[in-house]
């Protein structure tokens, strides 16, 4: 039997318009409403920005772009996690606490006793967790209570039995255990996923606990039985990230803009900024120059650079306002 | 010329000795600095002498709830005469007051949220209406404003017998009655009230939604509870069963259940959810306590069952009251001779307790921080006590015992350091680590003791001498390799193709020594001719050699082995057959990689002990007639034995310590399983994962300082031992 053959270059322009269209399909784009920034004068300086490891990279691309405007303004940032920000806010040592979760109370409090002020949170950006797993794992979905019932010993979610198996989810999958990659018990991509697809229950003692957001998407990408946790920025073509869906018989979302931003993915959070600002007293320009830039247009399109979201027009309209 | 060796060799005397009580003197200190962090974890709980105020006419109520800001400075209470006010804790003077109720309307029960100041009344003709104390500002400078939310009649011609009041999660608030008609028949009335603002058009509508339960006449319901996600309502009744209703958000109620929790038939006077709503603690007429959690089970129709907890100290009075903390896991019961203890579920300890003015006692607050307690009479007499416990989550018992969580069904040492919310439970048990570090340690020396021990004697005894220049300095090359290196292939590396190689791997490691000993064999069956001609040290090429070609075999041959003897990959059949987990970041891959860090020092310290037996001994042994084998095995062996031993036991201390390694290599995962194929997470690697992450002199943080401060006592211990056995063999061989 022969088959008609294909020119390779027919092939080849295929495979790149099937590409390119999927790629503008996912394209994400800022509100043009959103002001682009307006450069000031009389801005110099330092800001040291102490906190999440998920919003390393985030800073950096900030810290540039805000540069491009103020080229003497230096701005240092230490990204080792979450928990790290109001410590150093707290002891003065950094002006801005990002942070991939929101402050506990015995955080805010702390700062509190210090200043006589709890500090303000600054919504910075969307990100959805995505659920990741080796590019050919043939898993097409996932519920919350799956999520739930794959990670967490207590199974909160409401599951009924235990998910070890790639088997359990689906019977045509392979019978071997799911070998399961999650954040240190400290980052803020814990804490939110426990709380938000744990249903505030346990994590099983066997998920492999990596220092960093890239070490879970690394060992996923390398274990065909993976699965994992993490922030949509450190998607690679290693990993695939699993639409999920709230519900048994409901529709799975991938965790694309459109569904991060409209609610239907299930598990997005925001990025916050913490800054210590006295209610009495105007913020320092820098400091509120530097916010003001990461909600503008440009601030925003870092973000997708950097693989996340950026906030609505409503929303950056919300954040502007607490910064006076 | 002798007068400047002198100056010089006590000068020399004096910089040793320095040196050498300064590198005692920064251990002990760094010994005391870690001690000292730890010290607070032990301080037990403090509740001060209270600072007693009365407040002001009009306020005297045989029954009120009580609740006090989070500054602990405007405190508000309500009474059954309908009153609700507002005061200032230190002065007791009463700041605001309102009347929730016309005077023909008598109230007849009473119930308060603390988290969101909520308080509600029920009437004597079936009607409720919640009030709200809202506070704004800061310490120093607290507002607050008292307004009623709604009223509703709830079930006409019945009085409301109790009442119970939620803040849901998200949005709204939960409302359950029991009601009793005139007829004696009881109902219980569910009611889910919602404030939604309109988008569009700004307007906020009302929402209620309102169900019930009829319970029929023999319900004897003495106690309610509801959590607020409004899945379970859980009442206890005058015979000690409770009856448990899936509540379906307030909105389906379904199954019912009851379980009978007390024996005795004691009735079940108190009861609440603890922060989290996991577990429930109930507290009976004769002043018992005990609390509950729900575990899943697939087994039951629901898919969960209600298991027993702990059990408390058990109190003289009448359970009046239980009072969770907003904080963590504690609860203050009150009983009926004014007793007040605060209790800690996890441990299940008594944290605190003191006597409140006796029978007078009618309410008590925990502060929204859980920093003091607020006790009310029905004189109006309000007493508040500090209470300052900033570790009461660990204990000895919490760190090394099993501890039975909420959640499960029974008692397992876990750790899994809360982070995110305050009310999950933190598992602080110490003992997956330490088991951890002890199994990292010994796959590593597994690995690493053989190869390094007969390397050595292969180098010190065997080896041509040029041979030996070349692989000591060689192996000690390897010590010099960063341990993070080590752990980087290994995780990125070794990992995954252990994963796919496992079958092959095993057989080089089976076939190897097989494959030195059949060269070596065939080596000394050569003739002499071709062996003379050749250079010391051509033997080690040529089981190179051999063991190349067997790499090579296991290799090629290896899949089809494999195939032939399992029918399916290795690790399908272990997995199979064992029912054992396969893990890709396992103990053997931190055996291998640990392993490679912890050979050098073995072999150099062991080399270095089996070359310098005297060479007499040597010399004697092969003299009188024994073999270059017999020799090293019955001569020189024995005398460098205590080198060996402290060699590994050096090793040993090592790997305990070794943390990049570990920290990569594998997944951190606490389990109690010797199992090869799983990982395990070291209480090194736990303190490099958590510490930059806890909150600076938190529970956490000292924890994580008390786990270095034991690494530091087991390495310490250790080579302590090591020096200990050394010296001892040293003595008993230096007759030799």
């Amino acid at each position: 039997m022969t088959l008609p053959r294909i020119p390779h270059f027919l092939v080849t322009l295929v495979a790149l318009v099937s590409l390119t269209t999927q790629l503008f399909s996912q394209a994400t784009k800022v509100d043009e409403k959103i002001p682009r920034y307006q450069k000031k004068q009389g801005i110099s300086g330092k800001i040291t920005s102490i906190g999440s490891d998920t919003m390393n990279n985030l800073l950096a691309l900030w810290g540039d772009g805000f540069k491009r405007f103020y080229p003497n303004v230096i701005i240092e940032f230490e990204g080792k996690g979450s928990s790290t920000a109001p410590p150093a806010l707290l002891a003065g040592t950094a002006q801005l606490g990002p942070m991939s979760r929101e402050m506990k109370n015995e955080e805010l409090e702390a700062i509190e006793r210090r200043y006589g002020f709890k500090p303000t949170a600054i919504n910075a950006g969307l990100d959805g967790i995505a659920i990741y797993v080796h590019k050919d794992n043939p898993v097409k979905s996932l519920t919350l209570q799956q999520i739930d019932a794959i990670f967490s010993k207590t199974r909160r979610g409401g599951t009924r039995t235990d998910i070890r198996r790639w088997s359990d989810i689906d019977p045509s999958l392979s019978n071997f255990a799911i070998s399961l990659y999650g954040r240190n018990s400290a980052s803020g991509t814990y804490g939110f996923f426990k709380e938000h697809a744990l249903f505030r229950g346990d994590f099983k003692d066997n998920v492999k606990e990596q220092p960093g957001s890239a070490a879970v998407v690394h060992g996923v990408s390398r274990d065909r039985y993976g699965i994992g946790y993490s922030g949509i920025g450190y998607r690679t073509t290693g990993v695939r990230a699993v639409p999920v869906s709230r519900k048994e018989g409901e529709i799975a979302f991938e965790p694309t803009y459109e569904n991060v931003e409209s609610g239907k993915y299930p598990i997005a959070r925001f990025f916050f900024l913490y800054i210590l600002k006295d209610p009495k007293k105007p913020l320092d320009p820098l400091v509120k120059e530097f916010l003001t830039y990461i909600l503008s247009f440009e601030g925003q399109s870092d973000l997708i650079k950097d693989g996340y979201y950026p906030l609505s027009y409503r929303l950056v309209e919300r954040e502007l306002q607490k910064l006076n | 010329m002798t007068h400047r060796r002198k100056l010089f060799n006590a000068l020399s005397t004096w910089v040793i000795t320095l040196g050498g009580v300064g590198v005692i003197f920064v251990v002990a200190a760094i010994f005391v600095f870690i001690g000292y962090v730890t010290i607070p974890l032990w301080q037990s709980s403090e509740i001060t002498s209270p600072v007693e105020v009365t407040l002001q006419n009009p306020f005297h109520a045989p029954r009120s709830v009580l609740g006090v800001d989070e500054y602990n400075e405007v405190g508000y209470a309500a009474s059954n005469s309908g009153l609700v006010v507002s005061f200032d804790v230190g002065t007791g003077e009463i700041r605001q007051m309102r009347f929730a109720q016309s005077t023909n309307n008598k109230i007849a029960a009473m119930s308060i949220d603390p988290s969101h100041h909520l308080i509600g009344f029920g009437t004597y003709d079936g009607t409720i209406s919640v009030w709200q104390v809202t506070f704004q500002g800061l310490s120093g400078n607290v507002h607050e404003s008292i307004e009623q939310l709604f009223a509703f009649p709830m079930e006409k011609n019945s009085t409301i017998q109790f009442l119970l009041i939620r803040k849901l999660h998200g949005e709204g608030i939960g409302v359950a009655a029991l009601a009793t008609r005139r007829d004696g028949h009881a109902v219980i009335r569910l009611l889910r009230f919602e404030l939604r603002e309109n988008l569009f058009t700004g307007e906020v509508e009302r929402i209620i939604d309102s169900t019930s339960i009829t319970l029929g006449s023999k319900g004897s319901i003495t106690s309610l509870a509801v959590d607020s996600y409004g899945r379970h309502l859980v009442a206890g009744t005058l015979d000690g069963q409770l009856m448990i209703w899936d509540v379906g958000g307030f909105v389906s109620p379904s199954i019912t259940e009851n379980i009978q929790v007390v024996q005795n038939h004691e009735a079940i006077t108190a009861l609440t959810f603890l922060l989290g709503e996991q577990s429930l603690v109930i507290g009976t007429s004769e002043g018992n306590l005990q609390s509950f959690t729900w575990v899943p089970d697939e087994a039951t129709e629901r898919g969960w069952r209600l298991v027993p907890l702990n059990l408390f100290d058990r109190q003289e009075g009448v359970i009046t009251s239980i009072v969770t903390s907003l904080r963590n896991k504690a609860f203050i019961t009150s009983d009926s001779k004014g007793n007040v203890s605060v209790f800690h579920q996890t441990s299940a300890r008594t944290v605190g307790i003191f006597n409140a003015k006796g029978d007078t006692l009618v309410a008590v607050a925990f502060s929204p921080r859980s920093d003091a307690i607020l006790t009310l009479t029905s004189e109006g007499e309000l007493g508040l006590r500090q209470f300052i416990s900033p570790h009461i989550e660990v204990s000895l018992g919490i760190l090394f015992s099993q501890i039975q969580y909420e959640g499960y069904d029974k008692p397992c040492y876990m750790w899994q350091s809360s982070s995110g919310t305050d009310d999950t439970e933190p598992k602080l048990s110490l003992m997956p680590l330490l088991f951890g570090t002890v199994k990292g340690a010994f796959y590593a020396l597994l690995f690493a003791f053989p190869v390094a021990i007969l390397a050595a004697i292969y180098t010190a005894l065997f080896a041509h001498p040029s041979v030996r220049n070349i692989i000591k300095p060689t192996v000690e090359i390897m010590a010099a390799l960063p341990s993070v290196v080590i752990g980087f292939v290994a995780a990125l590396w070794l990992a995954p193709f252990l994963e796919q190689m496992l079958a092959e791997v095993i057989f080089i490691c089976i076939l190897t020594p097989v494959a030195v000993l059949s060269m070596s064999l065939l080596w000394s069956v050569l003739p002499g001719k071709i062996t003379g001609r050749l250079k010391d040290g051509s033997e080690l090429v040529f089981i190179l050699i051999g063991i190349c070609l067997i790499g090579y075999l296991s290799v090629t041959y290896g899949p089809l082995l494999e195939q032939s003897l399992f029918g399916t990959s290795l690790k399908h059949w272990i997995v199979d057959t064992f029912g054992v987990v396969y893990d890709q970041r396992n103990s053997i891959v931190v055996g291998f990689a640990m392993g490679f860090a912890v050979i050098p020092i073995i072999f150099t310290i062991s080399e270095d002990s089996l070359s310098s037996v005297p060479e007499h001994l040597k010399a004697g042994s092969l003299a009188l007639g024994a073999t270059r084998w017999q020799t090293a095995t019955h001569v020189i062996l024995p005398t460098a034995s205590p080198g060996i031993f402290s060699a590994a036991m050096i090793g040993f201390g090592r790997a305990v310590g070794e943390t990049m390694i570990v920290l990569m290599a594998t997944g951190n995962t606490p389990i109690m399983d010797w199992s090869p194929f799983i990982g395990m997470r070291t209480l090194s690697a736990n303190i490099a994962v958590e510490l930059p992450e806890a909150p600076y002199l938190g529970t956490l943080y000292r924890v994580l300082f008390f786990s270095g401060l034991l690494l530091f006592l087991f390495t310490f211990v250790v080579n302590t031992v090591a020096e200990l056995v050394r010296h001892r063999l040293r003595h008993r061989y230096s007759t030799i």
